[in-house]
């Protein structure tokens, strides 16, 4: 039987407390004991990148990662960097550009991608390609994600550095994004003639 | 689930000789990412884990007054890819450890556990193999210096007693960066995420007129344990770098080789390709060290 | 100008929408099957077969069941005995399988099953599971199997049926022809490689209701085959896909279903397994593997007269969809040239390795690398272009099946070809070829092409029905419940945006409800390529049901007939004057309060004719002939598909299947040993490709609007797959002059190749 140990960490910017088995995985605590499902297991040896997250600010397959060794660290899943009606810039990016077929390694795309852009703000195609090599997608031909990703990038240049961090990491203290769902117009009633046509 | 008993986060490296030598049979991980695959195929049982990945003295990269460079075992690959006195004197080093696994993979997976696990394929021991690498092994009663060339004694097996030393720090001499230039080349059939089918390492430094003042080579994967081609090597220094010699040269490693068939590749394959590699790590190499090939 | 703005704005036809759960998808919400936790659930874990063929002579599960935490231990002998096939669209033939079987028939077939409390206790009890085998002689190859003397696998025999096809005749062909070729051609099995490996959870309550939730893409085979192994009302069955991460026919076939069902009835607590990707790899489903020996006669100018196909299935240990598999293949080989003379024999052949199934191509691919390659030989022989070659012999619109004389439907695959040329700006690239080839240089350059075909539905094999319900909110909001489960491939957000077009309802005011057997109405499944063609239009006839009774309400709230209404941004105008019109929600109040009635409407839509999509691949390599390395450059895919109702997903859809076939033919295959084991069942050893791998791709459609498809369109799911390999085969072939005629083209089989070739290197 494996002994319990005691892990004290940082999930999702708050401050967490965990006893449990020493044998499990960060993947199992975040999966099963903090219900942060949006981590995925594809392939359990860190060749897929479904379960990857952020900790200390790098991407990691948290399938290859002790509970134990998360002592004193920074943990951020998917959950972290964005919720259904917030969607951090990477996220919207990927919507937008239809990066998304089955959806089950996006989550771990988005953590990738996300930490490529914490660390480096104006990536090449080539960089990102880079980035991304460790996530597997069965479904897209990756170019989608790609262009998403230097997309956002491109937002992001646009944007004041410092709020570009806040942004990507909204409990890192910035403010909500609004999540601008599609660029489909809300019209449920027509009021005449008067109507703004170019609404979108 | 995975069969491990127990996990501590050592603080010292005396903290983790002691954990070693409480526990029986317990196994130092760095990153854990090799381990975590050993123990998830149950190569590796009733596991208790000392964690020397908070150990700070264990992740440093610097030069002493020797200017010998000084690697931390515990610098994980992007560490050292991102370094800069890595990239300014061991570029061929930097090289080695991006080809590594996956961003994620690099991110926690170490140096130091790359070498000590004794993998074949580790893309960093032939890269540190012809840097004349020397190793420091740390017991309870004290340090011993091994070089690399001799770490190394079967698959998966090193010098290393891994039941009472821990690996606290890899030296390089400053002789042998200084004026060098190095290459390291891996074959694998796709960009990334690829276990090295044949790895070739070569550093090599030239006299003003352009002759070979010394030449290392060295190979992961075409022998059971990575190794270097010391004949191979004694036929280059003193010549010109010409197409002729680089031919000799490709024949000469073939004869300090040993590939075998595996699920990655047949041996004709890598017998092909100690050869391609040799050739274009060196031809590299020497561009590196500002000579170039004579035709 | 307005109006035109308009109508524009209306329609969702051709529009980049994004899935319609994108946003769920893209922030890690969404739930798939294993994120779901039900009160009192336990987790299951598998044991699996260690021999390739054997009796269970004993099992011993006592050590198991006296496990603290276990709750139940499956084996044959405590399970229902029924025979059945897992794949819904063979549901009535080759009843092979049962939940655990006394005859185990490859390794990693199932044995034995433990539910307990915990994953953990599951693991340590199935370890403690002791068997006895009597084992018996196994066959790994389908050519040994299928010997009149061997040892049979099932009952029948290991040839499990002969699948014969003609058109014209064959003899008469190889008599009239100029030339003969005949080759074989052998392709490995591969792995589906979805993401999310195969999961399900079974609750059985205590009214007797059995609820499975699974990541299926055949909801209704998989509640057909569990009411008829348990012998349950389907009333009393309940199937529910709550999201599905990847299937590319891999999900189809009813495979932990059954398994957790039996341990749900057990221990009455819902019961979860979820396997890993080993075990995913090994004992779920593949590509089947398959030896194919192709025969053509042509004329001196290029014209092929007769063809004549003989393939080997490997079925691997359980018939699934083999059998399907073997007759769609077929099927197409009558389809693509206007060869007048056609022969197709097919073996499904029953072996001790994994079980073959459906995987996107539906055996197509397969028989379009035999074809394409063989074009590339006869183009060489004759010294003539391929393009020409395929221009002669490709069908065009009007042609006809040579058995029947079905017509293909529009079918502009030469369109397709011709498109491609352009875009692949194959003239420059073939000069940069032989330039390559002139310089005898070290990194050979290579191009090469091929064609391929696939339907649209399983029109003429069985009926082939979608239904959906769209019930109108009192808001005058939608909610649509469609049997299909969206893959990813978007076939729910195409129904949604034809909704859309048609009811003139905003997207963002539809929600809908998808894959439940007792909330949608029967639909046969997300395969064959049919959600744009059968689903599109049962989408498109719903709404236009549903848009006659808005009409009708509206005609009476406005005075006016309801044939002067259009239905537009989520309201009914009168089509002379936009100051006269009705909002949905005054529509719906109306109905409720004055006729007592509410708006819902259900509809099945049957397909009535088999539409073919075409595509032309084109493919530039570079080949390192020291090393054996390929790399792929450019890729180009044209296909003739009607219609694109999404620009963004059928993007998608060709890049993924380019992102496959790219595996298929340069790095994956499945390894067996001489002991039935395969070696490579992990994903640092089956090598899928990534990001950095993938070559610059251009897309390109001829879109001439199909007969039968909503707006026109027609399939690009599978069509998309079944040329790749093939492509980049020739490619590699024609960099070097050689010819290779397996795959993958691994190193060793390239560098086997140029020695062959006497190349340098």
């Amino acid at each position: 039987m494996s002994e319990n140990i005691e892990v004290n960490f940082r999930l999702n910017g708050e401050n967490v407390t965990i006893r449990t088995k020493a044998n499990r995985r960060l993947l199992d605590v975040l999966r099963d004991d903090f219900h942060l499902t949006g981590t995925k297991e594809g392939c359990s040896i860190g060749e897929c990148g479904a379960c990857t997250v952020i900790v200390d600010r790098k991407a990691v397959t948290s399938c290859l990662m002790l509970i134990g060794s998360c002592e004193g660290r920074d943990v951020i899943t998917i959950e972290g960097v964005s919720s259904p009606d917030r969607l951090n810039p990477v996220q919207r990016a990927i919507l937008e550009h239809q990066a998304i077929q089955c959806g089950f390694c996006t989550p771990g795309f988005v953590m990738s991608a996300t930490a490529l852009l914490m660390e480096n703000p104006n990536p090449t195609y080539e960089e990102i390609k880079v980035a991304l090599s460790g996530n597997l997608c069965r479904c897209t031909g990756y170019k989608q994600i790609i262009d998403a990703i230097y997309d956002a990038a491109q937002q992001a240049n646009r944007a004041d550095p410092a709020e570009w961090d806040r942004n990507i990491i909204p409990d890192s203290g910035g403010r909500p994004l609004p999540w601008q769902p599609l660029n489909k117009p809300e019209v449920c009633e027509l009021s005449g003639g008067n109507e703004n046509e170019e609404q979108s | 689930m995975y069969d491990i008993k127990t996990t501590y986060n050592a603080k010292s490296v005396r903290e983790a000789l002691r954990l070693l030598s409480e526990n029986e049979g317990a196994v130092i991980v760095c990153g854990g990412t090799d381990v975590m695959i050993r123990i998830r195929e149950l190569k590796l049982r009733r596991a208790t884990l000392i964690s020397i990945l908070d150990i700070p003295e264990l992740c440093e990269i610097h030069l002493d007054t020797n200017e010998d460079l000084l690697i931390g075992p515990g610098c994980c690959f992007a560490a050292i890819c991102g370094n800069d006195l890595i990239r300014a004197h061991v570029p061929m080093l930097a090289d080695a450890c991006n080809q590594v696994g996956s961003p994620q993979i690099r991110n926690i997976a170490t140096i130091g556990g790359n070498i000590c696990n004794g993998a074949v394929s580790a893309d960093s021991v032939p890269a540190l193999m012809v840097l004349d690498a020397m190793l420091e092994l740390t017991g309870a009663d004290g340090s011993r210096v091994v070089p690399i060339r001799e770490f190394h004694t079967g698959p998966g097996k090193t010098v290393l007693k891994a039941d009472s030393e821990i690996l606290t720090c890899i030296r390089i001499p400053r002789a042998k960066y200084t004026d060098h230039g190095g290459c390291y080349l891996k074959f694998g059939m796709r960009n990334a995420m690829e276990i090295a089918t044949l790895g070739c390492a070569v550093n090599a430094a030239l006299t003003r007129d352009g002759t070979i003042r010394d030449f290392a080579i060295a190979f992961g994967v075409a022998a059971p344990t990575p190794l270097r081609c010391p004949e191979a090597e004694a036929l280059m220094v003193g010549k010109k770098a010409t197409p002729a010699l680089i031919r000799e040269l490709r024949k000469a490693v073939l004869l300090e080789t040993r590939p075998r068939d595996s699920w990655r590749a047949s041996k004709e394959l890598r017998l092909q390709l100690i050869q391609e590699l040799s050739e274009r790590a060196t031809v590299q190499a020497i561009e590196n060290c500002g000579g170039e090939i004579h035709v | 100008m307005e109006s035109k703005a308009r109508q524009e704005k209306n329609t969702e036809i051709g529009h980049r929408t994004p899935l319609y759960d994108a946003p769920l998808k893209a922030s890690g919400v969404i739930r798939y099957v294993d994120d779901m936790k039900l009160p009192r659930m336990l987790y299951a874990k598998m044991v699996w077969s260690t021999v390739p063929h054997a009796i269970i002579k004993s099992i011993d599960t006592e050590e198991a069941e006296k496990m603290p935490g276990v709750r139940a231990v499956c084996t044959w002998k405590n399970c229902r005995q029924v025979s059945y096939n897992s794949c819904g669209e063979d549901i009535d033939k080759f009843l092979t399988e049962r939940i655990f079987d006394q005859r185990v028939r490859f390794v990693g077939d199932r044995m034995a099953a433990v539910a307990a409390d915990t994953l953990e206790i599951a693991e340590k009890a199935a370890k403690l599971i002791k068997v006895e085998y009597q084992e018996l002689p196994f066959y790994l190859d389908a050519e040994l199997a299928m010997k009149d003397d061997a040892f049979p696998i099932h009952a029948g025999g290991n040839v499990a049926e002969t699948v014969c096809m003609n058109a014209g005749d064959v003899e008469k062909g190889w008599t009239e022809a100029d030339h003969v070729l005949e080759y074989t051609y052998k392709l490995p099995a591969v792995h589906h490689g979805a993401m999310e490996p195969h999961t399900a959870i079974a609750d059985y309550d205590a009214s007797g209701k059995l609820t499975v939730y699974s990541p299926s893409q055949d909801i209704f085979g998989c509640r057909a085959n569990l009411s008829r192994i348990f012998s349950l009302p389907m009333s009393k069955v309940r199937v529910v896909n709550p999201c599905i991460g990847g299937g590319f026919g891999g999900k189809i076939d009813a495979i932990l279903e059954p398994i957790v069902a039996q341990l749900a009835m057990m221990t009455l607590r819902p019961v979860k397994m979820t396997l890993n990707r080993r075990e995913e790899i090994i004992s779920t489903r593949t590509r089947h593997a398959m030896t194919i020996n192709l025969k053509t006669a042509f004329m001196n100018d290029g014209r092929i007269v007769a063809e004549q196909m003989t393939m080997i299935a490997n079925a691997g240990a359980y018939s699934a969809g083999t059998s399907s598999v073997v007759w769609a293949s077929g099927g197409k080989f009558f389809k693509k040239h206007k060869t007048p003379h056609l022969r197709f024999t097919g073996y499904p052949v029953f072996t001790n390795t994994p079980v073959a199934g459906a995987m996107r191509g539906f055996g197509s691919p397969q028989r379009c690398f035999a074809q394409e390659r063989q074009m590339n030989r006869i183009a060489k022989k004759l010294n003539m272009s391929v393009l020409d070659l395929q221009l002669m012999n490709l069908v065009d619109i009007g042609d006809c099946d040579a058995r029947n004389q079905v017509a293909h439907g529009r079918a502009f695959p030469k369109e397709a070809v011709l498109r491609g040329k352009v875009l692949f700006d194959w003239e420059e690239n073939l000069r940069e070829m032989k330039r390559s080839q002139e310089d005898n240089s070290r990194f050979r350059i290579g191009i090469g092409m091929a064609v391929g075909v696939h339907g649209n539905g399983v029109y003429g094999v069985m009926p082939d029905t979608s239904g959906i319900i769209l019930k109108l909110n009192e808001d005058g909001s939608l909610t649509v419940f469609t049997g299909y489960s969206d893959m990813g491939n978007g076939t729910v957000t195409t129904q949604l945006q034809i909704i859309s077009a048609v009811s003139g309802i905003p997207l963002n005011r539809i929600a809908c409800v998808t894959a439940d057997t007792e909330t949608t109405m029967w639909d046969l499944g997300n395969y064959s390529s049919r959600g744009t063609f059968v689903g599109g239009n049962a989408a498109l006839k719903a709404a236009e049901h549903l848009s006659d009774e808005l009409k009708r309400e509206a005609a009476e709230i406005l005075n006016i007939n309801a044939d002067e209404i259009v239905l537009e941004n989520g309201a009914a105008v009168w089509k002379d004057s936009r100051e006269r019109f009705t909002t949905l929600a005054d529509i719906a109040l109306h109905a409720k309060s004055v006729n007592q009635r509410d708006i819902c409407v259900s509809d099945t839509f049957a397909s009535q004719n088999l539409a073919l999509s075409y595509g032309a691949h084109f493919c530039k390599v570079s080949v390192d002939t020291e090393t054996g390395i390929v790399k792929p450059l450019l890729f180009v895919a044209v296909h003739d598909l009607g219609k694109v109702i999404n620009p963004m997903q059928t993007e998608g859809q060709i890049e993924g299947a380019i992102q496959m076939g790219l595996g298929y033919a340069l790095s994956e295959a499945l390894q067996i040993n001489e002991e039935g084991k395969i070696t490579n069942a992990i994903l640092k050893k089956y090598k899928m490709f990534h990001a950095a791998e993938m070559p610059e791709i251009r897309i390109a459609y001829v879109e001439n609007s199909e007969v039968g498809g909503p707006f026109g369109a027609k399939s690009i799911g599978e069509c998309s797959a079944v040329p790749v390999a093939a492509a980049v085969a020739n490619a590699v072939c024609n960099a070097l002059d050689a010819s290779i005629d397996r795959l993958p083209l691994t190193p060793d089989l390239v560098l086997e190749a140029i020695k062959f070739r006497g190349l340098s290197g």
